[in-house]
């Protein structure tokens, strides 16, 4: 149990210290770390928690690592993942601020950054990728198949780039709208033999 | 205003800040300049904006480092330490109030149905913040192929995408500072010598 929690924190140090770029690289590294290495969550759960953690307010990553947390060990895994999480955040930020005011004109810094950055939208990219693979084919790479394949997921996912983009909806609208979309597909259309 | 006020004052202005933006780091900016700069006057633009900009460019939580920054300015420490709990708090009550629900909503028939389209617009965000940041990479020929390296790489293998970041960083430092200024000076050096 506290090996467990002890494992909980260092995933969640790990997962701050190399969100680079804004609360979606943490998708990567949660969907490598949290969902393949240790199983602790399924794959459409995190998918779950992450719609919420978008819908709801405060920061995506806070979001994140309070639900993983919470659903591995209550109050005090929740706790610990979000400590995890803001610390490596805490203790740079103190170290610039009280040191190393001049840290981001740094030319090895913003060197290290340019070669980072294309890393993490190819690595989000990714995160799309799978999460399209495991949603819409139900499959993966390691034992691809087109059998499973969901043409219902597909067109929710088409109609949600659609309006998205045609209308520029926020997020949020775009998650409610879904949800309409989903229970239409597949609660509705089943009764009409769809 | 004495310390201890101050300190409870920018813990409070972090919760409201915590409990209201929607949408992580790059809302929240907006409503800080709000509280933060013009209300309360406790740090000035031009300040909160370099804050800003270092927060992008550090690794973590960009709503956490812009929190422990704006909060070591005003209160040192425990103003960073307030800062950073108060913009957390909000997020982590809600979750877990959340969290105890959540099982057995998402075993009702019709929720389970509604997540089944919820996924797909999950895709489309991530998507959409892939283009976002995409837009941000100049098409160069090193940028393009480090992200088709990597992303060949992180969706076949599973190699680990920690290690991925970091080769990132350390082929960033070799191309920008000795292949790129080493080209810079060598045509330099032309341009000099064409002008003789």
């Amino acid at each position: 149990m506290i090996t467990k929690l002890v494992t909980l924190f260092g995933v969640f140090f790990l997962i701050g210290l190399f969100t680079i770029g804004g609360g979606y690289a943490m998708i990567p590294l949660i969907q490598q770390q949290v969902v393949q290495n240790f199983g602790w969550i399924s794959m459409e759960k995190f998918v779950d928690f992450l719609a919420i953690a978008e819908s709801t307010p405060g920061p995506f990553a806070v979001n994140i690592a309070t639900f993983i947390g919470m659903d591995m060990d209550g109050l005090i895994g929740a706790a610990v993942g979000v400590l995890g999480c803001i610390l490596p955040s805490f203790i740079i930020i103190l170290i610039i601020a009280k040191y190393l005011r001049n840290f981001s004109d740094n030319k090895f810094v913003k060197a290290a950054l340019y070669g980072m950055m294309p890393i993490v939208v190819a690595l989000i990219a990714s995160a799309v990728f799978t999460l399209f693979l495991s949603n819409v084919l139900h499959t993966s790479v390691q034992d691809f198949t087109f059998s499973n394949f969901d043409w219902k997921a597909l067109v929710a996912f088409v109609i949600a780039v659609f309006i998205y983009y045609k209308f520029k909806i926020n997020p949020i609208l775009l998650i409610v709208i879904s949800a309409g979309l989903g229970i239409i597909l597949y609660g509705l259309l089943p009764m009409i033999g769809i | 205003m004495n310390k201890h006020n101050r300190l409870f004052e920018l813990f409070w202005t972090y919760i409201k800040i915590g409990a209201f933006t929607f949408g992580g780091g790059y809302a929240m900016i907006s409503l800080v300049q709000a509280e933060i700069v013009d209300k309360k006057h406790w740090i000035s633009t031009k300040e909160f904006m370099n804050m800003i900009a270092i927060s992008q460019a550090t690794p973590g939580v960009i709503a956490i480092n812009t929190a422990t920054f704006v909060g070591y300015y005003i209160g040192g420490f425990w103003g960073s330490l307030v800062a950073t709990l108060g913009v957390t708090i909000p997020s982590y009550i809600v979750i877990v109030i959340i969290s105890l629900f959540i099982n057995q909503f998402l075993e009702l028939t019709w929720v389970a149905y509604a997540f089944e389209g919820i996924r797909a617009s999950v895709i489309v965000l991530i998507l959409d913040a892939v283009f976002r940041m995409g837009k941000q990479i100049k098409p160069n020929m090193f940028n393009i192929v480090l992200g088709l390296t990597a992303f060949l790489i992180a969706s076949f293998t599973d190699f680990s995408v920690v290690l991925l970041i970091l080769i990132g960083g350390i082929l960033g430092i070799i191309w920008q500072i000795y292949i790129v200024k080493a080209y810079e000076n060598e045509n330099n050096k032309e341009e000099v010598d064409n002008d003789h």
